[in-house]
C-alpha cells in the first residue's frame, strides 16, 4: 500500500455501547481512519450515575486508538439517542459510525432500534452496516466503487453529492442505481402521489440529468433495474462491485406502524451503508406528506442544484468539500 | 476472552436457534401424531439411545478437545510473546554498549525497544486482519510507518527492521558477535511465535472433525423424540428439547473457540496483552505514558 495523500481531515465519531458488534466493527473503523486520514472520536452515552464504570469501559474499548494521531474519547450521560445526535450536531462535518446491534432473534414487538432512533434525529451522515453482514467490505485505499441509490422520492439529493465527494476523494467510480417499480395497478395510484419515474425512459432521463451535473473528474455509471426492489438492488450492487452504498436517510429508514425501521430493501445489500440526512433548515427529519410534495414539485436536477447551494451555505460535508467549478453548473 | 461466570443465553440463542426450533417443531409433531392420531408406529422404544449417546459423547469430546487445543495454544503463544518481548527489551537495554553522551547510540537502543512494541501491535492487527498503520503512526511516527506500507506482512518487516538496527549497532561498535547472536536468537523466537500464530489462523480444524459431530448431533436429536414418545406422550418435546439443547450448545461452544484470532469474545485477549507489553517495555525505557490498562468490559476482555 502506498502512503495516503493527505487531504482535509474528515472526522469519524464512533458511537459505542461496547457490544460485540462494536468490537467487530473496529477493523473497519481503523481502515477508514487510515484511508481517509480521519480524526476519530469514541463516543459513549451512559445512563446517569454510571460514569465511573462507563469511563473505565471507554478507556478499555478500542484501546489501540489511544495511539491514533488524532483521536479522543467522549463520555456523555443521559438519553443515548439524544446524546449521540446532540454531540453530532455540534460537529456537522463529522461522519457518525454506528454498527447495528446483534440480532437477538426473539420477538420484540414495537421495538425501535437505537440506530434508527439516532438516524431520525441526526444531522450528519451515518456509516453503518447490516446486522447480518458476515464480512464487512473494505474501502480500497484508492479506486474502487461507490454506489448511490436514487429512489426518486428523496426530498433532496444530498446523498448524491456525498457519494460524488467520496468517489472523487478515493478516485473511485460512482454508480447511480435506480430500481423501477414492478408494474401493477398500484402504479396508477403511486403516480398521483410520487415524483419518482415509473418507466425506463423517465428513469434514464433522471439519472442522466443527475450524472451530467456531477463533476467531470468523477467517473459515473448509471444502472437501472426493475422488479422487486430488494432483489434488484442487491443485483445492481453486485454488478457495480461497490463497497459503499450511499442512501438518503429517509430511504434507509421507513416508517412502519408506530415505529421506524431500516428499509427491507437494503437487507441483501453486501455494502457498507452511508445514510445521509437532507441538510434542510428546520428539518424535522420526516418526509413532507405526498400532497405537500406535489405542490412544490420540482425537477430532480433543480432539486439537486438547490440542495447543493443550500448545503454549501449551511454545513459542510464530512469529507473534503467539493467546490470545483464543474460541480452542478447553472442549469440552462 | 470471557471472564464472567455463567452462560449467556442471549449469546447462545442466536447460534442455536435454527437447529433448535426445527427440532422442537419435529418433537411437537411426533408427540401430537402419537397421542392424538394414535400413530403407534412412530415409537422406537428399542432405540439404544444410551449407547448412541455414549458414542456421540466421544466425538463431541474429541472435537471440543481439538478446539480447546487451538485456543490454548494461541494463549500460550501470546504468553511466550510477553516473555520474549521483555527479554528482548532487557537485552537491548543492557547488552548494548551505549556512550552516555552519544545521542545516536541512545536513540538506536531505544528504537529497538519501541520497534518491539510496534511488532506486538502489528502482530495483533495482522492476526485480526486489521489495518495497523494508524496505530503504528502513533508508536513509530508517520515517516517510519509509511515506509512499512509496502510490506504485506508488517510484523515480519518489523523484525527485519530490528535486525537491521542490531546490524547498525554492531557497525557502531555497540555489540560484539556473542551478544548479537543472543539478540538475534530472541528475534528468531519472535518469528517462530508469529509463524505459529499464522498457522493457527490459516489452518482450520479439519472439516471432518467439525462436520461429523454436527451431523451426529443432529441425527441423535432427531431420534430422541421417537425413543421417548411412548413413555412421555405429550411431554416428549420438553425432554427432547432439553437433551437437544445440551448437545447443540456443546457443539456450538466448541465451534466458537476454534478460531482464537477472529476478534470475537472468544479471542485470545490480544489487545489487553499487547497493551500490557507496551506498558512494561515503556517502563523499562523510563517512558511512562498515560495509557490505561485494558480491562474487562461486561465480563469480556479483548
Amino acid at each position: 500500500m502506498l502512503p495516503m495523500p493527505r487531504t482535509d481531515h474528515p472526522h469519524l465519531i464512533f458511537a459505542t455501547n461496547f457490544s460485540e458488534a462494536c468490537h467487530a466493527a473496529i477493523p473497519m473503523v481503523a481502515h477508514w481512519v487510515d484511508v481517509l486520514q480521519a480524526r476519530l472520536t469514541l463516543l459513549h452515552v451512559h445512563p446517569r450515575g454510571a460514569s465511573q464504570q462507563a469511563a473505565r469501559a471507554l478507556d478499555s474499548f478500542f484501546a489501540e486508538s489511544a495511539h491514533y494521531p488524532d483521536s479522543q474519547r467522549q463520555l456523555l450521560s443521559g438519553d443515548t439517542a439524544t446524546g449521540i445526535a446532540g454531540y453530532c450536531s455540534q460537529h456537522p462535518q463529522a461522519l457518525l459510525v454506528m454498527p447495528p446491534s446483534l440480532r437477538s432473534y426473539l420477538p420484540r414487538p414495537l421495538h425501535v432500534s437505537l440506530r434508527t432512533r439516532v438516524l431520525r434525529e441526526l444531522a450528519t451522515p451515518m456509516l453503518t452496516m447490516l446486522p447480518d453482514s458476515r464480512a464487512i467490505p473494505e474501502l480500497p485505499a484508492h479506486g474502487g466503487h461507490v454506489a448511490c441509490w436514487i429512489t426518486g422520492d428523496e426530498p433532496q439529493l444530498d446523498h448524491v453529492r456525498e457519494a460524488a465527494t467520496l468517489a472523487r476523494q478515493r478516485g473511485a467510480e460512482l454508480h447511480l442505481l435506480f430500481v423501477l417499480p414492478e408494474v401493477s395497478e398500484g402504479l396508477m395510484l403511486e403516480a398521483l402521489y410520487s415524483d419518482r419515474p415509473l418507466a425506463e425512459p423517465a428513469a434514464t432521463r433522471l439519472l442522466d440529468d443527475v450524472a451530467a451535473r456531477i463533476d467531470a473528474d468523477v467517473r459515473v455509471r448509471v444502472h437501472l433495474g426493475s422488479g422487486s426492489t430488494q432483489a434488484s438492488l442487491a443485483r445492481l450492487l453486485r454488478a457495480s462491485r461497490a463497497s459503499v452504498l450511499v442512501v438518503d436517510r429517509d430511504t434507509a429508514v421507513r416508517k412502519r406502524l408506530l415505529r421506524g425501521a431500516f428499509s427491507s430493501a437494503l437487507r441483501d445489500s453486501p455494502c457498507l451503508l452511508v445514510c445521509v440526512p437532507s441538510r434542510r433548515n428546520g428539518d424535522d427529519g420526516s418526509l413532507p406528506p405526498p400532497n405537500a410534495r406535489s405542490r412544490t414539485r420540482t425537477a430532480p436536477a433543480t432539486r439537486l442544484r438547490a440542495s447543493t447551494a443550500s448545503a454549501e451555505k449551511s454545513a459542510p460535508a464530512w469529507l473534503a468539500w467539493d467546490r470545483g467549478p464543474g460541480w452542478l453548473p447553472a442549469c440552462g | 476472552m470471557i471472564l464472567r461466570d455463567g452462560i449467556s443465553l442471549r449469546q447462545l440463542w442466536p447460534r442455536t436457534r435454527k437447529r433448535l426450533l426445527v427440532l422442537v417443531g419435529f418433537d411437537c409433531a411426533v408427540a401430537a401424531l402419537y397421542v392424538c392420531l394414535d400413530w403407534r408406529w412412530l415409537s422406537f422404544d428399542a432405540l439404544p439411545l444410551g449407547t448412541l449417546g455414549s458414542a456421540l459423547a466421544i466425538f463431541l469430546a474429541f472435537r471440543a478437545n481439538a478446539a480447546y487445543g487451538r485456543w490454548w495454544e494461541a494463549r500460550q503463544l501470546w504468553g511466550q510473546l510477553v516473555n520474549t518481548s521483555r527479554a528482548l527489551a532487557r537485552q537491548a537495554l543492557t547488552a548494548l554498549d551505549v556512550e552516555a553522551d552519544d545521542p545516536e547510540q541512545l536513540a538506536l537502543r531505544n528504537a529497538i525497544v519501541v520497534h518491539q512494541v510496534a511488532f506486538v501491535h502489528a502482530l495483533r492487527c495482522h492476526l485480526r486482519r486489521q489495518n495497523p498503520f494508524p496505530e503504528l503512526a502513533g508508536v513509530l511516527g508517520r515517516a517510519d510507518t509509511d515506509a512499512l506500507r509496502r510490506y504485506g506482512n508488517v510484523p515480519n518487516a518489523l523484525t527485519l527492521r530490528v535486525a537491521e538496527q542490531l546490524q547498525q549497532a554492531r557497525a557502531l561498535g555497540m555489540l560484539d558477535s556473542l551478544r548479537w547472536s543472543a539478540l538475534d536468537g530472541s528475534l528468531t523466537t519472535l518469528a517462530n511465535i508469529q509463524g505459529a500464530c499464522e498457522r493457527i489462523k490459516n489452518t482450520p480444524l479439519p472439516r471432518q472433525f467439525s462436520l461429523l459431530p454436527r451431523v451426529l448431533v443432529d441425527a441423535y436429536c432427531w431420534l430422541v423424540p421417537l425413543a421417548l414418545v411412548s413413555g412421555l406422550g405429550l411431554f416428549t418435546p420438553v425432554a427432547s428439547a432439553l437433551i437437544s439443547f445440551t448437545l447443540i450448545a456443546i457443539d456450538t461452544a466448541s465451534e466458537a473457540i476454534e478460531e482464537p484470532f477472529e476478534n470475537t469474545v472468544n479471542d485470545t485477549p490480544m489487545t489487553a496483552l499487547s497493551r500490557s507489553i507496551e506498558l512494561t517495555l515503556r517502563e523499562m525505557l523510563d517512558q511512562r505514558m498515560a495509557l490505561p490498562e485494558v480491562r474487562a468490559i461486561d465480563g469480556y476482555v479483548y
